[in-house]
């Protein structure tokens, strides 16, 4: 039951002057102006709290130590979390919430980033997160979270990719609010092509996705959401430079254009121009590197009527390699080993919705995107190039079986359409796809309970029907305690160079033994989230297993012959267990702690035999400590990652020099970083890779790139030993 | 026979008793206007211990309540109800009470003046 607290009563009874500390203020709607009576306030992670009158103001008294988290929530709009340092007066605006296709993360959602009332395992990283630690770009901004890893492709092209549930990033989803991006070709630059300054929140969720966004969320989902616009004129400056002579620049302007319609520009330039071989194998540790993206998002934003659209352009240049190498003088010869990547992508996303007059839980909603992603490629004398044309249309309707029932359903149509053309060495390929689907969700929802069944039904041309039904539960024990369970079946199509093009940096001879098939798995799992408080201290645990296992999957063999790069449909069996366990807790007022440990069991059947998967670590472990004081002016973050040994791939056939061991190392890497905040100011450095810890013998015979033996492809750990790094962020509004 | 009877009787009355008390139901007619309304409710009443089901129906203006009475009285309950700014059956919130509610909760007539 939720109390409330009569702020101005329980006080006057005390009559204790500095106990009587007060917040008090007025709640506005943001589309109307008009106060809001029946906002849900209170403390982040406690219980007791008060509403607004009916004029909209409120009272509470500071029972906390502050600084602290005020949270102010009312159905129907975004909740709102307000840091109030110190007594007063906090008025406070809240928008109006009605966003199709997204994960609802309602209620409760605080800094811990976990919500109770959500109805799958979803992780946020909203902005105070991702300014904690060394931006730049989206691969970067998983550092303080256990869930996701990210690890180089290779050593020589500095393309990543992420790990989630021991699984590559492939397998999970990517979504820009809602529709699917970066995926097909785009995946070579990954998350790289997307810079940190320019998101809000980022959502992770583990397990199946909701059959609302399509079938390629095997293990799970990022979510993006970018900077929105605001009711003020406003531009963020975000500035950032390192040792290795790295330069980023960012800027966002967000401009309201009128009471309905608004814009947001981004732009991004990033280069990295100077030669670094610190471990002297002859081979630049990161490439030189150019990137530059933009793009453009208009919001029209009515009563009953919602659209955005969304422009993005991106154009990215590597080139990596031996410190000789030329491209000009070399590229062709066996003088110097290189490679570069090109890449170009153009995109059109857009969305609309429409609510229905009569009935508000009546919507309809359509969204569509078209992308043009070209890569252009060298690795040493082998040339690959791809180009992909992708066009997706997608339609909800959803509704509530009646006006107050706690049955609802969205039913949809949804067409992708995706021609590949690809060429490596002298060998070209292509193919079209042609995937019409419908679906139907249907979500039981009660204070404690709720369930969604989904199911998913898809005539693919060249993989026949396709179905993937998927189930999530959520169940309340307590309102703070809370458990999922998810089963589901997801499935793509998988691209053998684009995937992992990173692996061509090597001499092994590529052969694709099977035309591949689909990739298709199950997955299911279990989590466990409690809030609880601890020697009046707010502490979040979280806990979840997570089992994936394939029907079918183009099995990447770098085991069964060191001197080839072998494809292959699955036969037998692949699949992978992971668990994690999480503690975060607020250690005093001013310091928050964060530990986990994750277990992955990653195991695939390649023709030399059942075998652990390489390159993932059993044993992963985070601890994180941040620290802020003359009321948050002042932020401090440290964080230790523990990698534990993972399997390297078989070399034991290799002369005896260039063999491998069976297993990598385990390593520690630390990393520190200071905020200080001045006004619209914010300057911030810090330090990567305390320890300068550096894979030895990343690459095998780096004297004869040219040779049989070598391989950049088998990276486990950092190359970039310690990095120093600073930055400057400007919030400035416009004033009129 | 009788013994075999006897314990069937035992069972069936203890099968019918659901736990340590009595099961009890009711329906309150109370104050609801909307769909937030009966969101506050069910929520407000779903920890409560020794409430089992709450069910609002918007469009009859009742609330229908299984309890166990061993662990919660029927006073306490329409009380909830009330801190909530809802009319519980025969007892009214307090004007404070009401007062909370969003305006679009707050139903004509709870309050004449």
């Amino acid at each position: 039951m939720y109390k409330k607290l009569s702020g101005t009563l329980f006080c006057s009874l005390l009559a204790m002057g500095s106990y009587c500390q007060t917040v008090s203020g007025t709640v506005t709607d943001g589309d109307e102006n008009a106060p809001i009576p029946g906002v849900n306030i209170y403390w982040e992670a406690q219980q007791k709290g008060t509403t607004t009158e009916t004029d909209g103001t409120y009272s509470l008294p500071v029972e906390v130590e502050l600084p602290k988290n005020l949270i102010f929530s009312f159905v129907g709009f975004q909740t709102d979390t307000v840091r109030v340092q110190s007594p007063g007066v906090v008025n406070v605006v809240l928008q109006s919430s009605v966003e199709l296709n997204q994960v609802e993360v309602s209620e409760r959602v605080n800094a811990f980033n976990m919500s109770t009332m959500a109805e799958r395992n979803t992780e946020e990283i909203n902005r105070n997160i991702l300014q904690k630690a060394a931006c730049c770009n989206l691969s970067e901004s998983f550092e303080t979270s256990a869930s996701v890893d990210v690890v180089l492709n290779d050593a020589v092209s500095g393309t990543r990719k992420i790990q989630m549930l021991g699984l590559e990033g492939v397998y999970v989803q990517n979504l820009f609010e809602g529709i699917p991006f970066t995926r097909g070709l785009s995946n070579v630059l990954g998350f790289d092509q997307i810079p940190g300054p320019w998101l809000n929140t980022i959502q992770l969720t583990k397990g199946v996705g909701s059959v609302q966004n399509g079938y390629e969320s095997l293990t799970g989902q990022i979510n993006l959401e970018f900077i929105p616009p605001g009711k003020e004129e406003r531009i963020y400056v975000d500035l950032f430079a390192n040792s290795q002579e790295r330069y980023e620049a960012n800027a966002i302007w967000t401009k309201p254009l009128s009471d309905r319609w608004s814009t947001v520009l981004f732009l991004n330039g990033t280069t990295q121009r100077k030669r670094v071989d610190r471990n002297e194998d002859g081979f630049l540790d990161m490439p030189i590197r150019e990137g530059f993206h933009v793009m453009n998002r208009w919001k029209y934003f009515g009563d009953y009527f919602r659209s955005q659209i969304v422009l993005r352009y991106v154009e990215e240049e590597r080139t990596g390699g031996q410190t000789k190498f030329d491209f000009g003088e070399d590229f062709g010869s066996s003088n110097a080993y290189g490679i570069g990547i090109d890449a170009t992508q153009m995109e059109v996303l857009a969305k609309m919705g429409i609510l229905s007059k009569k009935r508000d839980d009546r919507s309809l909603g359509l969204t569509a995107s078209l992308n043009k992603t070209e890569i252009q490629s060298y690795f040493g004398n082998r040339i690959y190039a791809g180009e992909q044309i992708s066009a997706r249309f997608n339609s909800l309707l959803s509704t509530k079986f009646s006006e107050y029932s706690d049955h609802s359903a969205t039913l949809g149509f949804h067409y992708l359409y995706d021609e590949y053309r690809e060429s490596f060495v002298d060998s070209t390929f292509g193919r079209v796809e042609n995937v019409p689907g419908v679906f139907a969700e249907y979500t039981y929802k009660r204070p404690r309970f709720t369930a969604i069944g989904g199911l998913r039904w898809d005539a693919h041309n060249l993989f026949g029907n396709q179905f993937s039904p998927r189930v999530h539960l959520k169940y309340n024990l307590k309102p703070l305690t809370t458990l999922r369970a998810t089963v589901g079946r997801g499935f793509r199509t998988p691209n053998a160079f684009a995937d992992q093009l990173g692996f061509l940096a090597s001499s092994r001879q590529v052969s694709v033994i099977h035309s591949p098939n689909a990739e298709a798995s199950w997955n299911t799992g279990a989590s466990l989230l409690h809030k609880f408080e601890l020697w009046n201290r707010d502490v979040v645990f979280t806990s979840d297993y997570y089992f994936t296992f394939f029907e079918n999957q183009l099995v990447v063999d770098r085991d069964t012959d060191p001197r080839r790069l072998l494809f292959y449909n699955l036969e037998g069996e692949s699949f992978a267990h992971s668990f994690q366990a999480e503690l975060q807790a607020e250690l005093t007022q001013k310091l928050g702690l964060k530990v986990a440990y994750k277990y992955q069991d990653v195991q695939v059947d390649y023709l030399s035999g059942r075998l652990r998967k390489p390159i993932v670590p059993k044993h992963r472990l985070l601890f994180n400590l941040g620290y802020s004081w003359a009321k948050d002016k002042w932020i401090a973050d440290f964080t230790a990652n523990y990698y534990g040994r993972s399997r390297l791939p078989q070399t034991s056939s290799n002369p005896e020099p260039f063999q491998l061991p069976g297993r990598s190392r385990d390593y520690f890497i630390f990393n520190a970083q200071i905020n200080r905040v001045l006004g619209n100011f914010e300057i911030y450095a810090g330090v990567e890779n305390i320890g300068n810890f550096i894979q030895p013998d990343a690459i095998v015979d780096p004297e004869n790139p040219f040779g049989t033996n070598f391989d950049a492809s088998l990276v486990y750990g950092p190359l970039n030993g310690r990095v120093f790094y600073a930055g400057v962020r400007m919030d400035l509004v416009r004033n009129k | 026979m009788k013994k075999v009877a006897l314990l069937i009787a035992l069972l069936a009355v203890v099968l019918n008793t659901s736990g340590k008390g009595n099961t009890e139901e009711i329906i309150l007619k109370s104050s609801i206007v909307c769909e937030m309304c009966k969101e506050t409710i069910e929520k407000g009443l779903a920890y409560t211990s020794g409430i089992k089901v709450v069910r609002v129906d918007v469009e009859k203006n009742e609330i229908y309540i299984k309890y166990n009475s061993s662990k919660i009285t029927l006073e306490k309950i329409k009380d909830e109800i009330n801190e909530m700014g809802y009319v519980a059956g025969d007892q009214k919130p307090t004007r404070k009470e009401y007062e909370g509610l969003h305006h679009c909760c707050k139903k004509e007539g709870v309050f004449d003046d």
